[in-house]
């Protein structure tokens, strides 16, 4: 009988989200846009997948920025579909997940703010949301200053945290702890609508979102001890108490200056070069994540076999979608650069797939 | 004096049961220096060094918790009581377990602090407790009275509250909740003062914003200040201790961990030299050295301590050439300087001569030649003294000796010269004003270099002697021919450039003993291989050999003549000292042609300069002349420095440093 029900709970979703994980890139198409010599013939591979009707504006407006923004497009209607097609228990899970990309846009534009750029030069950074978003994006930028931007999110649920952290940057003048605290927010946000979940729902979910919330602390930890060399109380703080895999010990160990490698050695016995890598943390940090991301990628691939309808579907295909989005990105600005394609497959988490290999 | 202390190798074979013992014996004597013994031990005993070299690690690791226990105490470490190196060593399981009990002793004490917080807050507060918190900043601490704690009342995240009581762990803190909210709550944070910035940087990091001055706390809501009412009427009723009490409440844990960690480290110390022992079976082999005068002490408190100890010693002979043996220098105190001036080019080795007192005696001479001033002289004897006497920061005592020492030679060279703070018509010169006789004083210091430099060789001969290296000490270039041939040029040279002096055996007699030493030093070689009965020879080709001494002969002959030459600079020194002293006066007079104040002012500024700058160029050249010229004739160094094991080398360490 659960399986009735959650059959006729997940049916609808589980179609659209298969439908559109088959339009997902191939390896074969990784691979032609990876060896696309220049942005141009670039552009040509891309047009003829899935973000091709997002292409589909005036040449002369498709810069890299334009671009890119232009295909984060494709992901914002991914989360309004899973928004709308999971049962009301998934809802605030997905919606959570979606305000991800809100919580980087308000960064972006409190930077614009400091910086004091235009809405023209920043609109096409930031990322276009779905008709669940909340954010007044160019209001913000044209109050011209941060304290009446955040006055701008009275109605949303950023506002509360933000003008409680306002006293840090009045105090200190850097945008960091209003980031760090929406950062904290989010994520608390998120860990308290997984845990809301039940059963199969709280099964699937966890094993992705559990590993999202794990790599997201350790890097937060190792990022501010190496980047930021924040005492052992400010790391603890300004990290995550809860985990799935990780535990507070590991980020307390962390913090106080213990060996940074080896919870993530034992969360993943294949990263046994991870010592190596943190030798030098600033250089081996960015492929840290980018590993630990194609995990979370593999988790979600995994998400696909067996028992398919429970929430880790249309979950495990947001995360696919929005690695398969970060990828083309890269691409986009290597192009641009015209840097080799070795330089290139480092950064990637889906594009690194070989023609012949399984596509996602 | 002149020769490091006599060394005597030991050998101990030391059952697996008496290592230990035997061990802080010998760390506790602080005479024995230890020689790694581990390369004459099988493979398969390497691994018991493993382990001892492991809990060496582990007492590492327990005395930094310790340090670390006792800096958030606000104590510091001290010194070893005296008799700690009496109580047996400590087991690592045992110290660690000892260290959990006083840590939880700590965090008990600290959480009965808090309600002793309370108490201490009714002090400052008055019947209306919103309205004195009200009335200050940030800090309630004036307030409050609290001058040994750091308070912060504000408004925080509810949600970061317990993740700021756990990033505070690490200190004995107080944190209270006054009112929650869903969103947000009003918390009162508080800490003993010097762990003031842990508690400011976990509040800020916490986002605990303390309440502003601006706020009017009687618009708090009501249930907030009944919290706060009905905390103070509680404290009121429990009894508190007083300030006093509350600042010595962790001296006991303070000093037990203190003792704890003197222990531990006496044990680290230990099992770290153990690990160096070799080892067979189930006995150890302990290698070292220690003074002669030394050895009958030692084994006697061996023996006592156990008779199944094995003790194997022999004297090391002089001509012992192994730099591996220890030296230690017997220098009076009062030549601290010149010994440090002697280490910092190399330590002698133990069969060679300490040049220390020579360089006590040639070092001041030479830097008196150079410098030769009364009044300048005795300014830096006075600055010496002073530094000597009442040193203001440690390790300037041994400078002071030795500007003291130069401070006196140039004082009496002053004299010589007839110069006192650069004026040469105040005292009659007991010899010549350097400007006026400079060739005299160029061919003065050429001879003092000469009689420096023949002291070097004769220490080269002495260190010969000592080595038994018989070839060397006759025939070598540095050796009895060496020399002969070094005085024999300098006779033949003194008869050409001053035809009417006469020499003893003429100048064809001084020429013969010249070739003669030249032949001796060219084939010293062959010669000391006939007398001592080596064979062959000559290793090699003869030709080759030939060529290769006659390229050292040629060699020898420049270094002398380079050397001799260089001791030149110390008369140009004295004569550009006078030239320093003369400019001094010339600019003096053009500021006051009268001789006024102003005149006086400049020569006194003046000589302040030329003793600060010619001082140290003069220092400079002395050292060079010392370093280069005059130990390059006889001085190896490449000696091994003494340190004998101690029960705590960090602290000897520093003592010493």
């Amino acid at each position: 009988m659960p399986s009735v029900v959650a059959a006729s709970d997940y049916g609808v979703v589980n179609v659209r989200v298969r439908a559109r994980r088959a339009g997902m890139l191939t390896p074969e198409t990784w691979n032609r846009l990876c060896t696309a010599q220049g942005f141009d013939s670039f552009l040509a591979v891309l047009a003829d997948t899935a973000y091709g009707p997002s292409l589909q504006i005036d040449r002369s407006l498709l810069t890299p920025r334009r671009t890119a923004y232009q295909i984060r497009k494709r992901l914002a209607d991914a989360y309004d579909m899973v928004i709308e097609s999971v049962p009301k228990r998934g809802r605030d899970l997905a919606v959570q997940l979606s305000r991800l990309f809100e919580i980087d846009n308000l960064k972006a534009i409190l930077r614009g703010l400091a910086a004091g750029a235009t809405w023209d030069q920043v609109r096409f950074v930031l990322s276009p949301l779905g008709s669940s978003s909340l954010l007044p994006s160019e209001r913000m930028l044209q109050t011209g200053d941060i304290e009446k931007a955040i006055d701008e999110l009275r109605d949303t649920p950023y506002y509360d945290t933000l003008s409680h952290a306002l006293e840090r940057y009045r105090a200190e003048k850097s945008l960091f702890p209003l980031e760090v605290a929406l950062d904290l927010d989010y994520m608390r946000e998120l860990w308290t609508r997984v845990n809301a979940l039940s059963g199969e729902d709280y099964r699937q979910v966890i094993r992705i979102v559990g590993l999202l919330v794990d790599s997201t602390n350790l890097l937060w930890a190792i990022r501010y001890r190496v980047y930021h060399d924040l005492s052992e109380e400010e790391t603890i703080n300004y990290t995550l108490p809860f985990g799935y895999l990780v535990r507070d010990a590991d980020i307390r160990s962390i913090a106080s200056g213990g060996d940074m490698a080896n919870p993530i050695q034992r969360l993943f016995p294949r990263f046994s070069d991870a010592p190596a890598l943190l030798l030098d943390p600033r250089s081996g940090l960015h492929e840290l994540e980018i590993r630990l991301q194609r995990e979370i990628a593999k988790e979600c691939q995994a998400a696909f076999l067996g028992f398919p309808f429970h929430l880790g579907v249309p979950v495990a295909y947001l995360l696919l979608k929005e690695y398969e989005v970060q990828d083309i990105i890269v691409l986009i600005e290597g192009k641009t650069a015209r840097m080799p394609r070795e330089a290139l497959e480092p950064h990637l988490v889906l594009g690194m797939a070989r023609p012949g290999s399984r596509s996602t | 004096m002149f020769l490091p202390q006599e060394m005597t190798h030991v050998a101990l074979v030391v059952p697996e049961n008496e290592v230990l013992p035997i061990t802080e014996l010998l760390s506790e004597q602080g005479i024995f220096h230890h020689v790694d013994s581990t390369h004459l031990c099988p493979e398969a005993d390497r691994g018991v060094a493993d382990r001892w070299h492991q809990e060496a690690s582990a007492c590492s690791a327990l005395a930094q918790r310790i340090r670390d226990l006792l800096g958030k105490l606000g104590a510091d470490e001290g010194e070893p009581r005296p008799g700690i190196q009496d109580l047996p060593v400590i087991d690592v399981a045992v110290a660690s377990s000892a260290v959990d009990d006083l840590e939880e002793q700590i965090m008990e004490r600290t959480q009965s602090l808090g309600l002793d917080l309370d108490g201490l807050l009714r002090a400052g507060i008055s019947e209306d407790p919103v309205e004195s918190i009200g009335s200050t900043g940030t800090d309630l601490s004036e307030v409050l009275g609290l001058h040994h704690m750091i308070a912060l009342l504000g408004s925080m995240p509810t949600n970061g509250i317990e993740r700021l009581r756990s990033s505070l762990k690490n200190i004995p803190f107080v944190l209270e909740t006054l009112g929650r909210s869903e969103r947000h709550s009003i918390v009162l944070l508080a800490a003993p003062r010097n762990s003031a910035d842990v508690l400011r940087r976990a509040a800020r990091s916490a986002y605990l914003n303390p309440l502003r001055e601006d706020q009017d706390y009687r618009k708090m809501p009501p249930e907030i200040a009944a919290i706060i009412r009905a905390k103070v009427q509680r404290s009121q009723q429990a009894p508190t201790r007083n300030r006093g009490e509350i600042e010595g409440l962790f001296d006991e844990q303070a000093t037990q961990l203190r003792d704890l960690l003197w222990r531990v480290e006496m044990r680290a110390s230990i099992t770290e030299t153990i690990a160096h022992y070799g080892r067979r079976r189930s006995a150890y082999l302990v290698l070292g050295w220690l003074p002669t005068g030394n050895l009958d002490s030692l084994t006697r408190r061996i023996e006592q301590a156990s008779d199944k100890v094995s003790i194997v010693t022999e004297t090391s002979e002089r001509h012992n050439s192994d730099p591996r043996v220890p030296t230690t220098l017997r220098n009076p105190k009062g030549l601290d300087a010149f010994e440090k001036l002697v280490l910092n080019y190399g330590r002698p080795r133990y069969g060679e001569i300490d040049p220390t007192p020579l360089v006590a005696l040639t070092f001041p001479l030479i830097f008196g030649i150079m410098f030769g001033d009364v009044g300048q002289g005795l300014l830096l004897a006075l600055v010496g003294g002073y530094l000597f006497t009442r040193p203001v920061q440690k390790g300037l005592a041994s400078l002071g000796s030795l500007i003291l020492a130069c401070g006196v030679a140039a004082t009496l060279f002053g004299a010589i010269y007839g110069s006192v703070f650069g004026m040469e018509e105040v005292i009659r010169p007991l010899w010549i004003h350097p400007m006026e006789g400079i060739l005299d004083i160029l061919v003065f210091a050429v001879a003092v270099g000469a009689v420096v430099l023949n002291i070097g060789l004769v220490c080269s001969v002495f260190n010969a002697r000592l080595a038994h290296d018989w070839s060397s000490m006759v025939f070598g270039p540095k050796g009895i021919a060496g020399i002969a041939l070094y005085w024999s040029l300098i006779g033949l040279a003194v008869s050409a450039l001053v035809p009417t002096i006469s020499l003893p055996l003429g100048s064809s007699g001084i020429a013969l003993i010249a070739g003669v030493a030249a032949l001796g030093i060219l084939f010293g070689d062959v010669l000391g291989n006939v007398i001592t009965g080596r064979r062959p020879l000559v290793v090699g080709s003869l030709g080759t050999h030939l060529i290769k001494k006659a390229l050292e002969l040629f060699e020898t002959l420049l270094s002398f003549f380079s050397n001799t030459l260089s001791y030149v600079r110390m008369g140009a020194f004295a004569v550009a000292h006078g030239g320093l002293s003369a400019v001094m006066f010339i600019l003096a007079e053009v500021a006051s042609p009268a001789h006024g104040v102003l005149y006086w002012i400049v020569v006194a500024l003046g000589n302040i300069v030329i003793v600060g700058f010619e001082g140290l160029i003069v220092g400079i050249q002395t050292l060079r002349l010392e370093y280069y010229e005059f130990f390059s004739k006889f001085f190896r160094a490449g000696g091994t420095e003494y340190k004998p094991l101690r029960l705590f080398p960090r602290t000897d360490n520093e003592a010493t440093s």
